[in-house]
């Protein structure tokens, strides 16, 4: 996969970010980059995204199973066929792995939303540098359902697609016990 | 932009034009955007001064650029450093040892020229991943089993030459023990092949290792001498079976005899990777409120231990042992060992533990756990220890691992559980040690005194975690002890603790770098050899 054929593509890549979520089904057979979603079923909320992504026909992949297998067998050789950008729900263990993994492509995480679920469901939505804490308050409840709102996550995220890399490496593969870590990510 | 030391930038722009001459311009990565990608995700000196970070990254596709790239590199004395896949995160990853290197980023070298499943071997390209071997041997239906680290995500060919080590049986867990035939080029750009790959045509260079003369395969694993490009890789057959049983012995001073007997076994060649532990003593790393409250009046003397485990009902010591082969023999060894170990140990006691025929159906891996075992790679490493006692209250960003070689005998087991303890205690942090630290094994013939030490991204934090790991070191070499890898961050220091006749070993590995590496340009540093006209980087 050649890192700069990519960005060549990103002039049907940039489209994405001017498209509601609905239209990105039609993106998949344009020739452009792919939008790869990849969640973790494991957690609800991820779930939710995911649902609202399979609602709008955009394809998701699981990878509640070993992360490694899947992008090996499936994202990897996808990827090698099509450029993609990769845009996802998952916990940060897994996003520190699509990063190690995403730099064979010369990828990088390019927007990032922590969602911290407190054990007693408050949701703490915590953006990586460069994002407005503001926008995010209106558009995400700090309540679980969160995951639902897959439009404005998707939306905010494909923002940041062609914006200088601010998040990557943030952190690594440890969580605190006390509370569950969900992250929203682009990586391309 | 950062720039090699000692290279204008009129200079630089010159080398990756002619980088891009030689592997073309999609292959050449000198912005800011593109160095990031080589940071070291555990690096204990994130967004400091002292964090390696690349100039540029060149990524050759085949043996030839990788001697263009070399040629240039000498032309302009730009240091270079190559890696496989760069993810061997607890000992620097994709960084290289002295900043502004030039990354040579070997994954687009990345096919298995070939797996023979009769002699049992693969020959590999450095960019292959374990992943890509396990799936070519797997499509194939070839009947050989990997030894694999975990995780999985890291190359046969770099795992290996970093010293790392796996999980099934013994002459396999030595990765680079394990290798058999290098095809490396050297810092002028020419190309050897070592063994009987040395012989033009030859058929053998994957059967018989040494060939004739002095063998120098030693000279390219954790060190700079030269780019190896091919490695052969020997592989067990297929297991027919596997099975595990557990030894329990009651008392403290029993674990020299149980170390003894294991000792027989690994070196007999009937057992795998043995796995100890201590059901009194709790898990590794995490001693229940009783055993920490032994060391409360310092060491506990070996009565006071005695007296604790037979107050427990517990056993003090115990031992995973895991056979593979044939079914009947792995289940004869295992009657074999447990007849042996009732005659070294009285009161010694046994569970059986799993059977299972080999290879693993497909459908029943994605459940199996520890599919290290059985050469399965996999990240699933990633999320069983990212919640665990010694991170919970305050979970780092990575961690840079110390492992201590110490011989097989409990003295030095006991002797280095009590070292690390003094050491953490030294430097004011709550030691994670207890007299009931049990060794790991991934070598044969020595046992592992592990710790980890945390990294961040927090100057602070990480400025205390080097200090004691640097502590550590010192310790550990008052006892004669050090570690057998290290991240760069530590390597100079490491390499210092092997000092005997005023660094004899260094000083002689420093004579062949200046003669095969005269403008010192391939990984600079490494393992605390350095070029002469960079000596007095160390340290």
């Amino acid at each position: 996969m050649q890192r700069r054929t990519t960005l060549k593509l990103g002039l049907g890549a940039s489209l994405l970010s001017s498209l509601p979520l609905s239209g990105l089904a039609g993106q998949k057979t344009s020739g452009a980059e792919q939008l790869q979603v990849l969640v973790n079923r494991q957690y609800t909320e991820a779930g939710h995204l995911a649902d609202a992504m399979l609602s709008r026909n955009i394809a998701v992949q699981d990878i509640s199973g070993d992360l490694g297998s899947l992008w090996y067998r499936s994202i990897k050789p996808q990827m090698e066929s099509k450029p993609a950008v990769l845009f996802g729900m998952t916990d940060t263990i897994d996003l520190f792995c699509l990063e190690e993994l995403a730099r064979d492509f010369g990828m990088q995480t390019r927007f990032r939303l922590d969602h911290i679920i407190h054990s007693n469901g408050r949701v703490e939505h915590v953006p990586a540098d460069g994002l407005n804490l503001a926008d995010i308050r209106q558009l995400l409840p700090a309540s679980p359902g969160f995951g639902a709102k897959a439009d404005e996550l998707s939306a905010l995220a494909l923002q940041y697609h062609h914006q200088p890399v601010l998040h990557y490496k943030k952190s690594g593969p440890f969580q605190r016990p006390d509370n569950t870590t969900l992250v929203t990510w682009l990586i391309s | 932009m950062a720039l090699p030391p000692n290279v204008s930038e009129a200079e630089f722009a010159n080398a990756l034009s002619e980088f891009t001459s030689a592997v073309g311009s999609d292959w050449v990565f000198s912005s800011d955007e593109d160095i990031a990608l080589y940071r070291d995700s555990y690096s204990v000196y994130w967004g400091e001064e002292e964090e390696r970070i690349a100039s540029a990254a060149v990524a050759p596709a085949n043996v030839e650029q990788v001697q263009q790239v070399v040629r240039i590199a000498n032309r302009y004395r730009i240091p270079v450093y190559p890696i496989s896949t760069g993810r061997n995160l607890t000992y620097g990853g994709a960084a290289p040892t002295l900043s502004g290197s030039v990354v040579i980023d070997l994954k687009r070298m990345n096919r298995v020229l070939e797996v023979d499943d009769k002699r049992h071997f693969a020959l590999v390209e450095p960019g292959v991943s374990y992943f890509d071997l396990y799936d070519y041997i797997h499509e194939r239906g070839l009947k050989v089993m990997l030894d694999i680290p975990d995780p999985g995500w890291g190359s046969p060919m770099g795992n290996s030459l970093d010293h790392g080590v796996g999980y099934t049986f013994g002459p396999y867990r030595d990765h680079f023990g394990s290798h058999i035939g290098l095809e490396i080029v050297t810092a002028e750009g020419e190309i050897i092949r070592t063994g009987m790959g040395a012989v033009p045509g030859s058929d053998s260079w994957q059967d018989y290792h040494y060939g004739a003369g002095p063998s120098i395969e030693g000279l390219f694993a954790q060190s700079n001498f030269g780019i190896v490009t091919k490695m052969g890789v020997k592989l067990m057959p297929m297991p027919e079976a596997y099975l595990s049983g557990y030894v329990f012995v009651p008392r403290y001073q029993d674990l020299q005899g149980l170390i003894e007997e294991v000792s027989y076994l690994e070196d007999s060649y009937l057992v795998g990777m043995p796995m100890y532990g201590s059901p009194v003593g709790g898990p590794f790393m995490n001693a229940p409120a009783n055993v920490r409250a032994l060391m409360e009046n310092g060491w506990p003397s070996m009565s006071q231990l005695e007296s604790f485990v037979s107050s427990q009902g517990l056993p003090a010591w115990s031992v995973k042992l895991q056979f593979y082969g044939p079914e009947e023999t792995v289940r004869a060894n295992w009657t074999a060992a447990q007849r042996r170990f009732a005659a070294a140990i009285p009161g010694a006691t046994f569970e059986a533990g799993e059977f299972l025929t080999l290879p693993i159906p497909d459908e029943a891996i994605p459940s199996l756990p520890d599919k290290v075992r059985f050469g399965i790679p996999n990240l699933e490493i990633f999320h069983l220890v990212a919640r665990n006692p010694m991170t919970d209250a305050d979970p780092p960003d990575g961690h840079a691992d110390l492992f201590t070689m110490i011989p097989r005998k409990a003295e030095a087991v006991w002797d280095s559980a009590r070292m690390m303890v003094e050491a953490y205690r030294d430097l004011g942090v709550p030691p994670v040690h207890s007299p009931f630290a049990t060794p790991l094994t991934y070598y044969s013939r020595a046992l592992v005194m592990p710790t980890l030490l945390p990294s961040w991204r927090n100057a602070a934090k990480n400025e205390r975690s080097r200090n004691l790991y640097m502590h550590i070191l010192d310790k550990a070499a008052e006892n004669g002890w050090a570690t057998y890898r290290t991240a760069p961050a530590f390597q100079d220091h490491a390499i210092s603790k092997y000092s005997f006749n005023d660094s004899a070993l260094l000083r002689f590995q420093e004579k062949l770098k200046d003669s095969i590496d005269p403008n010192g340009i391939i990984s600079p540093g490494r393992y605390g050899i350095w070029p002469a006209n960079m000596r007095n980087n160390r340290g």
